[in-house]
């Protein structure tokens, strides 16, 4: 696993600026290569004229997201090593509507018409003057505007999980699209262009077949477990792992975690295993937010840690989660008995409401548990979980 | 008529879109965000500002959450490297020429004024949508992420939509 400048956090640092700076030239390279110099190709895609700009960005495209798709399957990176840019849906489709109105008035957008400029074309100069002054017209426009600026605002969110196809069916589904649109825009060359262009199709077949034998080899590889892990030989005996049920040392106590946490003295990790509204309404303070399917490959960083306590609202779920977790060869995870509806029963239902006797000790126990995970004068009486409806 | 370039002819569309593919797949391993233009550009509006009205760009509301020294930042680096690249790139393949590209029955004048107000549009759509072809279109879809798909989407409608008005300016 590879860390990024995101996700080491240093964005801002000198080393971060030289890496963009050969980054960006490696861009501006490709982008002149293309042809993207030149206003008059760019604007081309709108008349049919020259689909450059198309070929161009569906090859990238697909090449970066296969690119990652293998990257995820074999682990060489975290997704979430990457930033993710945010959907907000509303400012995206007025913005996009918007921008493509700019594109074809003017023939540039901003990475190319620094490519422009670079080339001679003083259209393109008087291009970007007009972006620095559009950008300062937003931020003086900006009172007026924002409430379009956050319309539509959901967070992070990718197409296929909206649309219900696992990432890996969606590339392919995507790389299926490109290799249409690059053999359409062919046919539309023919069709509409003047002249023959020098590079026309040159190689397309073997690019088509070369990146639709990639997706496919995604598909495939996001299909043998969720997130790329496939089971292995870990040399676990099934025999061992139900040993470890009939021993009950498959899970753990309520109180006996409320006693670990506070403890403060062993690595403990609790990975919440309910939905992500779930885990926003409440969850045990210091708990992580982990995806049941994504669970093996998520909690990899936690192996050396002393404890993974799973939670649930009950704890059918992380029983499950447990005995794959077991089968790759976690030997530190342990399932919360009762789930968080025995937490809230055990451990932060207040004194007054238990039917049992308690002792003076007890008592005392109890009510430093909920001052600790509820904060003092929150939840008062609360007995049951919010949104504990469903497992 | 139509193909007037200078110098070398251009890369493979296909080939360019590959290279470009994995210049932008090494961004997200390295840097782990994608590429960007128009961050940048804003950054240098939001520094021009700074030079000639400090007091009201610091309390601003957009521009003023960049603090004091908006050009400290990776996307101004990024375009710094597309002049670069680009001008090596256009100078080793002799493709450098000043010139205003227009068709040649279009005054220099109405294209210049369509490439600024062009400009002042897209300059403006950027902060709106926060991204252009590349920190939104290119980026976002290879992310597959449904904000970019969308941006894509609503670029070619905008520009589709509008092409028919601005033909001329190619007429030769």
């Amino acid at each position: 696993m590879i860390e990024t400048i995101f996700s080491s956090n240093s964005l801002s640092s000198a080393n971060a600026f030289l890496i963009s700076l050969v980054i960006g030239a490696a861009f501006g390279w490709c982008l002149e290569q293309a042809g993207f110099g030149s206003s008059r190709r760019l604007a081309g895609i709108f008349y049919f004229r020259d689909m450059a700009v198309l070929k161009v960005m569906f090859s990238a495209v697909v090449t970066a997201m296969l690119g990652l798709g293998f990257a995820f399957a074999f682990g060489v990176i975290r997704p979430d090593a990457i930033y993710v840019p945010e959907t907000i849906l509303g400012a995206q489709i007025l913005g996009g509507f918007i921008f493509g109105i700019g594109f074809v008035m003017s023939g540039w957008c901003p990475g190319t018409a620094v490519v422009g400029a670079v080339s001679g074309k003083f259209d393109a100069l008087v291009f970007l003057f007009g972006a620095i002054l559009g950008s300062y017209a937003f931020n003086e426009a900006y009172p007026l505007i924002e409430p379009y600026y956050n319309w539509g605002n959901m967070g992070v969110s990718h197409i296929y999980k909206e649309t219900g196809i696992e990432f890996g069916d969606f590339a392919l589904l995507v790389t299926v699209i490109a290799v249409f649109a690059f053999w359409t825009s062919e046919l539309i060359e023919e069709r509409f262009s003047f002249i023959r262009l020098a590079e026309r199709s040159s190689g397309l077949w073997a690019f088509s077949v070369f990146i639709l034998v990639g997706a496919v080899m995604v598909m495939a590889l996001n299909r043998s477990g969720s997130t790329g892990y496939k089971v292995v030989e870990t040399g676990v005996y099934a025999s061992e792992v139900l040993n470890h049920v009939e021993l009950a040392e498959d899970h753990i106590e309520p109180e006996e975690v409320a006693r670990a946490l506070l403890a403060g003295q062993k690595r403990i990790v609790i990975a919440d295993l309910r939905s992500r509204e779930e885990y926003d309404e409440w969850h045990i303070p210091g708990s992580i937010h982990l995806p049941i399917n994504s669970a093996v490959k998520m909690l990899d960083r936690y192996r050396e840690h002393d404890l993974i306590v799973l939670v649930s609202n009950g704890s059918v779920h992380p029983g499950q989660a447990w005995v794959v977790l077991q089968i790759f060869g976690y030997r530190n995870v342990k399932v919360m008995a009762d789930g968080l509806r025995g937490f809230f029963d055990r451990v932060l239902k207040p004194a007054s409401l238990r039917i049992e006797p308690l002792s003076e000790a007890q008592a005392n126990e109890i009510n430093h548990w909920r001052t600790m995970f509820l904060g003092s004068g929150m939840a008062v009486g609360s007995a049951s979980p919010p949104g504990a409806a469903a497992e | 008529m139509y193909n007037e370039q200078q110098g070398n002819p251009y890369l493979n569309p296909y080939l360019a879109g590959f290279l470009l593919g994995l210049t932008l797949l090494a961004s997200f391993l390295i840097l782990g965000t994608g590429l960007g233009a128009s961050g940048g550009l804003a950054r240098i509006s939001a520094w021009c500002g700074l030079c000639i009205n400090p007091e009201s760009i610091l309390n601003s509301e957009y521009f003023g959450a960049w603090g004091a020294q908006p050009l400290k930042y990776y996307l101004v680096f990024m375009l710094a490297g597309i002049l670069l690249g680009g001008f090596v790139s256009a100078f080793v393949n002799r493709r450098i020429q000043i010139q205003t590209e227009r068709g040649a029955s279009c005054p220099a004048g109405k294209r210049l004024a369509l490439a600024l107000i062009g400009g002042i549009i897209a300059g403006f759509a950027t902060r709106l949508a926060r991204g252009c072809t590349s920190g939104m279109a290119l980026t976002g879809t290879a992310l597959l992420t449904t904000g970019g798909v969308a941006f894509l989407l609503a670029t070619f409608a905008g520009g589709y939509l509008t092409a028919y008005m601005f033909r001329r300016q190619w007429h030769d």
